[in-house]
């Protein structure tokens, strides 16, 4: 038998998944306006792969908008300049390998498209981590790419970022937008973004920046706003680690997922020469579910043993007068 | 092989096998290894570390085999090395407790979902390497 929770809130999949794809509206009208069409052929062979991989997969399930979801997510991830097969790619790995190939729709532990992303990070380093700051004078590198000399940029710059790197990244106004809406419909749980942006920002303030930062980027130290609005923090406080999916049942354990999320993140921005830790915290967080669930589910069993004995306890205490008996 | 590359072939092979009541005994293989390369003992240093890394939980010896294979720098490689593998396994054992749940999932599947999830935190876990 399979574990909770069972009770029904009243709202499909397919309108969950039409909901969070309405709330990245914003998002995607901000990367076509910040990377022009080349973006758009990035979303369309995203989600026209990904379609086509879960028609093929699985014809009777394959209406369900889950694989339009994923195919936009994925292509968020993207650099604005990737090629378009890349993101047909990603559309069919996100399906048929982070989706069908755990058993289906509510089955995957891992977030199909932050999957897709690190499997293709791995197999084609080049197209996601080269250096494109000089090519057009548009594109260039991810805010939080330690470069030499690199410059903190303004509060405007940031919410409106002019320094562009993956599509999810054009625009953080535009994934607040979103976010809030999936917060005012109550699609996603506040407390995953919440403590995942809170834990961000307190680690940027408190973390020691490492060698790499201090000889490159100095500023990313003690710069909670950079760590926020720059890189994929935000794209993935609200749409990616609040998957129902892949995120823990209980409140408590979702705040313990968040939290560390959010703490592998700022170890791989502060520490390592990756520019976002993003992705492979949102993995790491997902890959510790099971545990945090079990620690959850028997915290909640002890703190019900000791409800049903205090009311026994009690009861025996009125018999006897207060005195242990014997 | 790197001692990273080795702890996911570690607990890729673990999967296969039954886990003995002392497992956790073939986090000791990287030490011994550690251990028999220090010690002059020439070509011989490889042969020795590895049959007693096997001696260790002779039940696990394919586990420990693995982890005794690649050359450790130091304590601190060692020890990285050890909390890396009981960290991966600890995941491991959440998910496939979660696999256990699903009875949709065929045997062949399973394994595959498996050893799917092994190479997906062996990339996602890349960026440890640099910590």
């Amino acid at each position: 038998m399979n574990s909770g929770p069972y009770i029904h809130s009243g709202s499909t999949t397919r309108a969950l998944m039409v909901q969070a794809i309405a709330a990245l509206a914003p998002v995607l009208a901000a990367a076509i306006w910040s990377y022009g069409s080349h973006a758009l052929v990035l979303i369309v062979s995203a989600v026209v792969a990904a379609c086509a991989a879960d028609a093929l997969c699985d014809r009777r399930r394959a209406l369900d908008s889950s694989a339009v979801l994923a195919g936009v997510i994925f292509a968020c991830l993207l650099p604005g300049n990737a090629p378009w097969w890349i993101a047909a790619l990603g559309g069919v790995i996100a399906i048929t390998l982070g989706k069908h190939w755990y058993g289906g729709l509510g089955r995957n532990p891992f977030n199909p498209a932050a999957l897709a992303c690190v499997l293709l990070m791995g197999l084609f380093p080049l197209q996601f981590f080269a250096p494109r700051w000089t090519v057009d004078g548009v594109t260039s590198a991810t805010l939080l790419a330690k470069e030499i000399d690199s410059v903190a940029p303004a509060v405007a710059d940031l919410l409106f970022s002019r320094h562009a790197g993956t599509l999810g990244e054009a625009m953080p106004l535009a994934i607040l937008i979103g976010g809030i809406v999936l917060l005012a419909l109550k699609t996603i749980d506040w407390r995953i973004p919440l403590c995942y942006l809170a834990t961000l920002s307190l680690l940027a303030l408190l973390l020691p920046p490492g060698d790499r930062m201090t000889g490159h980027a100095p500023w990313l130290a003690g710069n909670p706003l950079a760590h926020l609005l720059g890189g994929g923090s935000l794209f993935a406080a609200f749409f990616m680690l609040t998957d129902p999916v892949t995120s823990p049942f209980s409140p408590g354990g979702r705040v313990a997922y968040a939290i560390l999320a959010a703490l592998v993140t700022m170890l791989i921005r502060f520490y390592t020469p990756y520019p976002d830790g993003v992705v492979y915290a949102v993995l790491l967080a997902n890959a510790s579910v099971p545990l945090i669930d079990r620690y959850a589910n028997r915290l909640l069993q002890n703190a019900m043993i000791r409800d049903r004995k205090r009311p026994a306890e009690e009861q025996q205490e009125s018999m006897t007068g207060g005195e242990l008996p014997g | 092989m790197r001692p990273y590359d080795a702890v996911f072939l570690a607990v890729a092979l673990g999967l296969f096998l039954k886990r003995p009541r002392l497992w956790w005994l073939a986090g000791l293989a990287p030490a011994v290894a550690l251990a028999a390369h220090r010690i002059p003992l020439g070509p011989f240093a490889t042969p020795v570390a590895v049959i007693a890394a096997c001696l260790l939980v002779p039940r696990y010896a394919p586990v420990a085999l693995v982890l005794a294979i690649p050359i450790y720098e130091g304590p601190w490689d060692v020890f990285c090395t050890v909390v890396l593998w009981f960290a991966v396994s600890a995941l491991m054992e959440g998910l496939e407790d979660r696999f256990a749940e699903e009875v949709l999932l065929s045997r062949v599947r399973l394994v595959s979902a498996r050893l799917l999830s092994v190479a997906v935190l062996y990339y996602t876990l890349q960026p440890v390497v640099f910590l």
